[in-house]
């Protein structure tokens, strides 16, 4: 997983073309993040029938597991592009196109995960 | 008698036009409405602290900040919907909104403000209107 959350940045820096890698290491810390709340969701939230506004300790917990992962994203992916250029930047073109749709994907399937909890857990219009 | 039958895009945007005007009033205390806020304000004071001479770290640190409000606001967003059993097409309408604002900052800016100033003056965000409009082409086309 460690290789693939390595690429995952390197193919969104790439895309990025006002070499902001910034954003590249604050995607990777959206989906990951994303993935944990919806573990959350699975394992307590959704079996407690927790429904209502989000509490404070709630939003406090919220936002310190994201900016705690967006910190150790940057202290890991922090000044390593050129690193990845040099590990992936001369991919055939059909390894790079199967790539970026793995990226894709994930990013699909780390949003929607919310939507199955949404599905398992009854909490639909 | 049979009334006239109107083409489909047609009566979806009426649909969406309907439920966008008569969506409910938005909860502007929710934490997601209030990162929407913070999120700007700290845009605002990035802008100050440039016009101020801040050194570049600062700067750096309060652009950091604002971007992870913004990417953070995302998921709490659709994480409310969960909670408030309201999950559907108009939470997908949001995330592709967020979607939007993250990936072009300028838009992000200007749509946060015209969001919220809209919100604070009718009572419902511009949003929560989209979002209630798509829910309701969707639940009465689909």
């Amino acid at each position: 997983m460690k290789v693939f959350f390595e690429y995952f940045y390197y193919r969104i820096a790439k895309l990025n073309f006002k070499k902001n890698y910034e954003r590249a290491i604050i995607s990777v810390t959206l989906v990951q993040h994303f993935i944990l709340v919806n573990l959350y969701i699975f394992l307590v939230d959704g079996p407690l029938e927790i429904r209502g506004k989000l509490s404070t300790i709630e939003i406090i917990i919220y936002f310190a597991t994201f900016f705690g992962l967006d910190f150790y994203n940057y202290k890991i992916y922090k000044d390593r592009f050129d690193e990845f250029e040099e590990k992936w930047g001369h991919e055939s073109r059909y390894k790079k196109r199967i790539g970026i749709i793995k990226v894709f994907l994930f990013i699909i399937f780390s949003l929607s995960l919310i939507f199955i909890n949404g599905w398992i857990y009854d909490r639909y219009i | 008698m049979g009334g006239v039958t109107l083409p489909y895009w047609e009566k979806v945007f009426l649909d969406f036009n309907d439920g966008f005007w008569n969506a409910d009033r938005s909860n502007m205390s929710s934490a997601s409405a209030f990162i929407g806020y913070a999120d700007l304000q700290l845009g605002k004071t990035a802008a100050l602290l440039k016009f101020a001479g801040a050194t570049a770290n600062t700067l750096k640190v309060a652009g950091r900040l604002g971007t992870g409000l913004g990417v953070a606001g995302i998921g709490l967003t659709i994480i409310e919907d969960y909670r408030n059993d309201d999950l559907g097409a108009g939470t997908i309408a949001k995330l592709a909104i967020s979607g939007l604002s993250m990936a072009f900052p300028v838009f992000g800016v200007i749509y946060g403000v015209a969001d919220i100033a809209w919100g604070l003056y009718t009572g419902t965000t511009i949003t929560d209107s989209i979002a209630a409009g798509v829910q309701n082409a969707y639940n009465k086309n689909k």
